[in-house]
C-alpha cells in the first residue's frame, strides 16, 4: 500500500513540474502569433545541432553556454506592456521559482527567477521585465552558468537582456 | 484476401508520403507566380554531380565528410521575392501548423521582429535529417527554401571537422 502511495505521489510530482513548464509554454504560445510581439524561439534540437556541428567555431564563452542549453524563448512587446506583464505574473507560477534578483529601474519592474537542480545547477532562468513601454520575457532552459550568461548578455541584442549582466556581479 | 487488403492499403501509404510535401510545394508554386520571383528546383543528382565536380577541382582528394554530405542531397526547391508578397499571415501560420501537425516537421528556430518572420523547420527520421524548410517573410521580401536530404548529424559534424582542419591549416 505504501509503495502504491509513493508511486502516485511521484506521478503527481512529475505532473506538477510539467505543469510549470507548460504554463510558460502556454503563455508563450498565446502571444507568439500576435503581430505586436517580437518572438525568438530556439528549440533544444537546434542547440544540440549547433553544439555538435559548429561548436568548435564558437568562442569559448559562447561554446560553454551553447553546449549546455536546451531551449531559449524570448517574447517582447511595446504594446500594452503593463497588462501583458500583469498577465505573465498571474499565469506563470513564479512562486515555484527562486527569486534571484528583483529591481525597479526607470519605472520598469525586473525579476530574475531560477529553478535549480541540486545545489549548483540552474536548469531554468526566467527574466521578466514589465514597464509602461516594454514587456520582456526571456526563458533559458538547460544547465546554466550565471557567470558565462552575464558575460554574453550584452551581445544577445535582446531588449531587457542588459539586466542579465548584473548576474555576474 | 490478405493480398487484396494489402493492395488497398498501399496507395494510402504513398499518398501519406506525398502529403508531407504538398503544403510546401503549394506555397512555393503560389509565390513563384509573383512578377519579381526568382525560383528554381534542382534535382538531387544534378546538385550531387555539380558539387562533386566543383569540389574535386578545388580539392582533388575530397574528404569523406564532404562526400557523405553531398551524397545525402536529394532536392532543392527555392523561391525568393524582393518585393511585397500578398499572402495573409493566417494562411502562412496555417501552413506552418500543417507542417508540424500532419507532416512531421519540428520547429528548430523561429524569429519575428518588426514585421520580419523567420521559420526554420526540420523533418527527421531515425536521427537523419530528411527535410529542411526555411521561410523568411517580411514586408518587402519573401524566401522559401525546401531542402530534401538524407543526412545525419554525424555526417554534418564530420564535414565541418574537415573544413575546420583546412581552415586551421590555412590560418
Amino acid at each position: 500500500m505504501n509503495k502504491l502511495f509513493s508511486i502516485i505521489a511521484i506521478l503527481f510530482l512529475g505532473l506538477s513540474v510539467q505543469a510549470q513548464t507548460d504554463a510558460i509554454d502556454k503563455f508563450f504560445n498565446s502571444y507568439q502569433d500576435d503581430e505586436n510581439f517580437s518572438v525568438v524561439y530556439v528549440s533544444p534540437k537546434m542547440f544540440k545541432m549547433v553544439a555538435k556541428v559548429a561548436g568548435e567555431e564558437l568562442d569559448d564563452e559562447l561554446q560553454s553556454i551553447v553546449k549546455d542549453l536546451r531551449g531559449l524563448k524570448v517574447l517582447t512587446t511595446e504594446v500594452n506592456a503593463k497588462q501583458v506583464y500583469a498577465d505573465a505574473v498571474k499565469r506563470i507560477p513564479t512562486s515555484e521559482y527562486e527569486l534571484l534578483m528583483t529591481a525597479r529601474d526607470d519605472g520598469q519592474n525586473v525579476k530574475i527567477l531560477t529553478k535549480t537542480k541540486g545545489e549548483d545547477v540552474i536548469e531554468e532562468l526566467l527574466l521578466l521585465v514589465g514597464g509602461a513601454d516594454e514587456f520582456v520575457l526571456v526563458s533559458f532552459v538547460g544547465n546554466i552558468n550565471l557567470n558565462d550568461l552575464s558575460k554574453i548578455a550584452s551581445s544577445l541584442d535582446i531588449d531587457g537582456a542588459k539586466h542579465l549582466e548584473k548576474l555576474g556581479e | 484476401m490478405k493480398k487484396y487488403l494489402l493492395l488497398l492499403v498501399l496507395p494510402f501509404f504513398f499518398v501519406a508520403q506525398g502529403s508531407s510535401q504538398r503544403a510546401v510545394n503549394k506555397l512555393i508554386n503560389q509565390v513563384k507566380k509573383h512578377d519579381k520571383a526568382v525560383a528554381f528546383t534542382i534535382p538531387g543528382w544534378i546538385m550531387r554531380t555539380g558539387l562533386r565536380f566543383a569540389l574535386e577541382e578545388e580539392e582533388p582528394t575530397l574528404e569523406k565528410g564532404y562526400r557523405d554530405l553531398i551524397s545525402g542531397i536529394r532536392q532543392l526547391r527555392f523561391v525568393a521575392v524582393d518585393d511585397k508578397v500578398e499572402i495573409e499571415s493566417e494562411k502562412l501560420n496555417k501552413i506552418i501548423n500543417t507542417l508540424k501537425t500532419k507532416d512531421g516537421f519540428e520547429d528548430y528556430a523561429r524569429v519575428r521582429d518588426k514585421g520580419n518572420n523567420v521559420h526554420v523547420m526540420v523533418r527527421e527520421k531515425k536521427d537523419r535529417i530528411k527535410n529542411l524548410f526555411v521561410l523568411v517573410h517580411g514586408e518587402d521580401q519573401m524566401v522559401v527554401l525546401n531542402f530534401k536530404t538524407d543526412i545525419s548529424m554525424e555526417e554534418l559534424k564530420n564535414a565541418d571537422l574537415s573544413f575546420n582542419k583546412k581552415g586551421k591549416n590555412n590560418g
